[in-house]
């Protein structure tokens, strides 16, 4: 037996050096072309759940076991009521979501996942300064954000919407990201301030 | 083309063959088994690498189809190139169609998308796995990834040639131990029908084999030598009897020839006596004393037919048999032309059938035609009618040759001494003769490998059968 595992193994060995030397150079890539024919801001609403699922809080981000998984959003509000639709039925880890808005220039609420709109994109380093150390996921639309120490932007690529991301600072809000999320955004570090 | 039968091998072959063969066979069976049961285990245990690799592929690639990152998917794909066995793997979406895709090479393939969430038709009869994308309860899509068999069939391929080494190596060892060990069994046997077959064929008893261990062989070895001490003392007696025999015979036809000779002298001398008295005096002699000179003279005659018959018999002896094809009609008519006026005397009527061909020394089958046509001649004379038949019958494809008289015949309670030397069954007054003719008859038979003898009973003529060989 011990013969044969080994030959076995010897296979193996042999298989995978065969498989790096041989490796096509082009594997074959599809991509379709027909699309969810939803509107930009309802993929980039049902986006902001994508980045609750492959995020992880503390369990100190929240009050009980079954308190809300609260998104708020700052500033004049993109989505709508269709994000109030889409999400009404998601859960987070178990957790129902709730979405609450706060008017431009108020105070950032109590929340897990922040969209800070372009209406506040002046007050930008107040609103950071005012959750610093807090563990909350900030995304936003516009530029500078993430080089600015926001957590992850969504970027319009021809008809496709890309993420850039933060690692940095989301990993400093105390929060830990899906490394295969990371692997598809564009990454981009706080670059020191002027 | 001949057939080899296992009944014909030697008991070596046998031997070797019975030590060898179940184990070789057992060997055979269990490397398919093991072959059987090691290649279904692989097959398995690919089926659960795929089926590993196609979760962590599914898992790896939630983000892309989340945020619908078609080309990171098909980066995540791309990743599959290092496994040289899978030749294809396809990503659907939550609608069932094609998200990414890869094919391994040039193989271009086309994926449908999914109708029913049913996994694609491989490609080839390799193995493939078809997974749901699952994420907190949420449906994301499929992942479909088949592999290959090359790496299966590679596997069979070193196994098969692994196997026939060892099967070929343990065969090979096999037959060697078994060889080994049955020359304890077949060597003292070999011995013995060694042995056996030198004494046979040599007549050499003095051959004796080495005692074997073992209790049947030690017994059988002891129980041959035994056996052969027993032949050789038993050869040892009979040679020397023989050797006596020999001699004795020797000494005894030598003392007959002799004998027989020796006799003739006087005999002569009395006859030629007998004559000149019978010339000389006649006129002084008295009928009755001439009577007396004739009985001298017809019994001195009587005793040289008794010595010249005797000297014919003990010749027989030395004399050698030339055997030959013969036409035994025409032996027949040739011992008859002697016994020609016999006949006429007798108006004996002949009967012969024609007789098949046969093998045997013409002039001494003459002659035992000549003595028993003329005894049966010579005693059937008395009967008003004498009737001579000579005929074969067939017995078991071999001839036995018969000649029947109607004449006195004889009393079967003497017919052992009918063949006797100088035995006489009738009085010599009656039947003239010496006695001699039948006692050659059955020399001359005997010595051609046959048999003689005769049926009949007092006026109820003889028959006399004989056989040849």
């Amino acid at each position: 037996m011990a013969v044969l595992r080994s030959i076995r193994l010897f296979a193996l060995l042999v298989a995978a050096l065969a498989g790096l030397l041989f490796a096509p150079p082009h594997a074959q890539e599809s991509s379709s072309a027909g699309r969810l024919k939803a509107t930009e801001w309802q993929i980039k609403g049902a986006y902001l759940y994508n980045f609750a699922l492959f995020t992880r809080w503390p369990a100190a981000a929240f009050k009980g076991k079954d308190s809300p998984f609260v998104i708020a959003i700052l500033g004049d509000d993109p989505f709508g009521a269709p994000l109030d639709d889409s999400l009404v039925k998601e859960q987070v880890n178990g957790r129902p979501i709730r979405i609450v808005r706060a008017p431009t220039g108020a105070a950032v609420p109590e929340c897990h996942l922040l969209f800070i709109s372009v209406s506040e994109k002046r007050r930008l380093q107040e609103i950071f300064d005012s959750i610093s150390g807090k563990p909350i996921f900030t995304v936003a639309d516009f530029e500078p954000f993430c080089q600015v120490g926001g957590g992850a932007r969504f970027r319009k690529d021809g008809r496709n919407i890309r993420l850039v991301m933060n690692p940095g600072a989301i990993r400093a809000a105390g929060l830990r990201v899906d490394a295969e999320l990371l692997q598809m955004a564009t990454l981009k570090e706080t670059e020191p301030r002027k | 083309m001949k057939r080899v039968s296992l009944k014909d091998l030697s008991i070596r072959s046998k031997l070797i063959l019975l030590g060898a063969a179940p184990s070789i066979v057992v060997l055979v069976l269990a490397a398919f088994v093991f072959a059987f049961y090691d290649l279904a285990a692989f097959r398995r245990a690919m089926g659960d690498e795929l089926r590993a690799l196609a979760h962590f592929i599914g898992y790896s690639s939630q983000p892309a189809l989340r945020f619908e990152d078609q080309e990171r998917a098909v980066e995540i794909l791309r990743g599959l190139s290092g496994n040289r066995d899978i030749v294809a793997a396809v990503i659907f979406d939550r609608q069932g169609a094609v998200f990414a895709s890869y094919a391994k090479g040039r193989a271009i393939r086309q994926f449908a998308p999914l109708s029913n969430a049913a996994a694609p038709a491989p490609a080839s009869r390799g193995v493939s796995v078809f997974e749901p994308i699952v994420q907190n309860r949420a449906h994301l899509g499929h992942i479909y990834i088949e592999s290959g068999m090359e790496r299966f069939w590679r596997r069979a391929l070193i196994l098969l040639a692994s196997a026939s080494v060892a099967v070929l190596a343990f065969s090979l060892l096999s037959f060697l131990l078994s060889q080994r060990f049955q020359h304890h069994i077949s060597t003292p046997l070999r011995q013995l029908s060694g042995a056996a077959s030198s004494v046979a064929q040599n007549a050499d008893y003095t051959v004796r084999v080495e005692e074997q261990p073992g209790p049947e062989l030690s017994v059988l070895t002891r129980a041959f030598n035994q056996m052969l001490s027993k032949i050789e003392q038993q050869d040892s007696t009979l040679r020397q009897r023989a050797a006596e025999l020999e001699a004795v015979n020797k000494e005894l036809e030598a003392f007959t020839y002799t004998v027989s000779h020796d006799l003739r002298s006087p005999l002569r001398a009395m006859a030629g006596y007998a004559q000149i008295l019978k010339r000389s005096a006649a006129d002084r002699l008295t009928a009755d004393d001439l009577d007396c000179v004739q009985r001298i003279q017809n019994n001195a005659r009587r005793m040289s037919e008794l010595i010249d018959d005797l000297l014919a018999f003990s010749r027989l002896d030395t004399q050698p048999i030339e055997k030959a094809p013969l036409n035994l009609n025409e032996i027949i008519q040739r011992a008859l032309q002697p016994l020609e006026p016999l006949i006429a005397n007798s108006r004996a009527q002949l009967l012969i059938h024609p007789l098949p061909p046969a093998s045997a020394d013409a002039a001494l089958i003459e002659q035992v035609f000549a003595n028993v046509l003329g005894n049966a001649i010579k005693y059937s004379r008395k009967h008003p009618n004498p009737r001579i038949e000579v005929g074969y019958m067939d017995r078991d494809g071999k001839p036995i040759y018969f000649v029947r008289d109607n004449g006195v015949g004889f009393d079967m309670q003497y017919a052992d001494k009918l063949f006797g030397v100088f035995q006489r069954l009738h009085r010599a007054d009656e039947f003239e003769g010496t006695g001699v003719g039948l006692a050659i008859v059955q020399r001359i038979i005997v010595r051609h490998g046959g048999k003689i003898w005769a049926e009949s009973s007092p006026d109820k003529g003889a028959t006399f059968f004989f056989t040849l060989n």
